[in-house]
């Protein structure tokens, strides 16, 4: 039931991302929502629901995309691995830092899915790409990281009050 | 099973694999999509359709909410524009107008037998019943009281004053008009007087008592009364009247001359 209502979390972020993001960029550029939610789901659950999210959340948006599918897949489940293993107590009552980590984490993912897609046919230059949409796209994305930190704290909540999940990471 | 260590690196190689094989297989151009991403489209497409429709909207109140003002000035100025152009085009083309006229009359006055002088009507005398036009040449173009003024229609009137620059007519319909006319086709002498009342019709009076007067008829200047040339169009008879005896007939004459739209005229000077 948690990977089905991620799953559909992550399906209407897209459709955010997509739509209505297209129509409030900066700079020319979209926040990358699904990996700002891969992000707080491993800050809120740790690791394992970090790579859980980043695996759904890559294997949708490439599927929603219709090509290089599962290239998305590695960066956003390293993210949520690494994100995942750093304690929790960092986070307490700090927003600066959730914001900082999803900026990171967005160079991060974009890196990987650059490099990665340099061995299948994607002629974009990595440095180029950094400099024109990564870099701006990851501070989109770090602005609302926020927002997003909090929706996925109150889902993640609402599983735990349903029995759906069980707190694992380590406090 | 899954607990165990020794299978974690065999799975963990067998879905890199499988995720490699999966990307490669899916990095060329795919004309066809599998079902799974088929329906996740068709799933999310209803929801993509709304937000993007309710942006639009939203996009669309703002923009217009945002460019009200430069609109509304944007407005104000091509309104002014346009009433600028739509001045300038009536200029134009009633330049257009005044240029054909213009043609016709020099085309006239080129082929008439007469000397004629052309003059532009700038004045008429207020009230309407007065029957007076002003024409702008006068007596440095050779113009004096008594001369005929006829159009490319027919007759308009008598020259009554002349000043330098300018005279006054007298029109065929004025009461005080009277011009001597010779019916087209049965070579009837009349009077043509001008109308007591304001229908501008103009009256004629047979000189024979003989004379026929017939509905359609022709009514041309006769030469008589030393005023207007032989042969000028006066107008058609539209009316036969006979008194209550039988003895006189009066008709009623359409002038030729459209005297309710005169704007330039020719005064016939003497040879």
């Amino acid at each position: 039931m948690r990977a089905l209502i991620l799953s559909i979390l992550i399906s209407i972020l897209f459709v955010f991302q997509s739509s209505f993001f297209s129509h409030l960029q900066f700079f020319g550029t979209r926040p990358d929502l699904i990996l700002g939610m891969v992000v707080a789901v491993a800050i809120t659950a740790g690791p394992r629901e970090g790579a859980l999210a980043g695996l759904l959340g890559g294997f949708l948006a490439d599927l929603l995309r219709g090509n290089f599918i599962g290239l998305s897949i590695p960066g956003k489940v390293l993210v949520g691995l690494a994100v995942g293993f750093i304690p929790k107590r960092v986070y307490a009552d700090n927003f600066l830092v959730p914001i900082f980590t999803t900026f990171l984490a967005v160079v991060c993912d974009q890196l990987i899915f650059l490099l990665l897609g340099q061995s299948f046919g994607i002629g974009q230059s990595v440095w180029i790409s950094m400099r024109r949409f990564v870099l701006l796209s990851a501070c989109y994305t770090a602005l609302l990281a926020p927002i997003i930190a909090k929706l996925v704290k109150d889902l993640y909540h609402e599983f735990q009050v349903r029995g759906w999940y069980k707190e694992q990471r380590m406090l | 099973m899954f607990r165990s260590t020794r299978w974690v690196w065999p799975i963990l190689i067998g879905l890199i694999l499988g995720l490699l094989v999966m990307v490669y297989t899916t990095s060329g151009e795919r004309t066809q999509i599998t079902v799974v991403e088929r329906l996740l489209r068709d799933a999310v497409s209803p929801l993509q359709d709304g937000i993007t429709s309710i942006i639009y909207q939203v996009t669309e109140t703002w923009n217009s909410f945002v460019n009200l003002g430069r609109i509304q000035r944007e407005n104000l100025q091509l309104k002014e524009k346009l009433a600028r152009l739509a001045a300038e085009n009536s200029l134009l083309q009633e330049s257009a107008r005044e240029n054909k006229r213009w043609a016709a009359l020099f085309e006239f006055q080129q082929k008439s037998e007469y000397n004629l002088v052309a003059a532009q009507v700038i004045g008429r005398a207020i009230p309407d019943w007065f029957n007076l036009i002003t024409i702008d040449k006068g007596e440095l173009a050779g113009i004096k009281p008594g001369l005929p003024v006829i159009t490319t229609a027919g007759v308009v009137g008598q020259v009554r004053q002349a000043t330098a620059n300018t005279a006054t007519v007298l029109l065929a319909i004025d009461s005080r008009s009277a011009i001597g006319g010779i019916t087209a086709d049965n070579r009837d002498y009349v009077l043509v007087e001008g109308a007591q009342d304001q229908s501008r019709l103009l009256k004629v009076k047979p000189l024979a008592s003989d004379a026929r007067l017939e509905v359609g008829c022709q009514v041309v200047t006769s030469g008589l009364g030393a005023i207007y040339p032989k042969g000028l169009p006066i107008g058609e008879i539209v009316e036969v009247q006979e008194d209550q005896y039988g003895l006189t007939v009066t008709g009623l004459l359409q002038p030729a001359t459209d005297f309710s739209r005169l704007e330039e005229v020719f005064v016939i000077l003497p040879d």
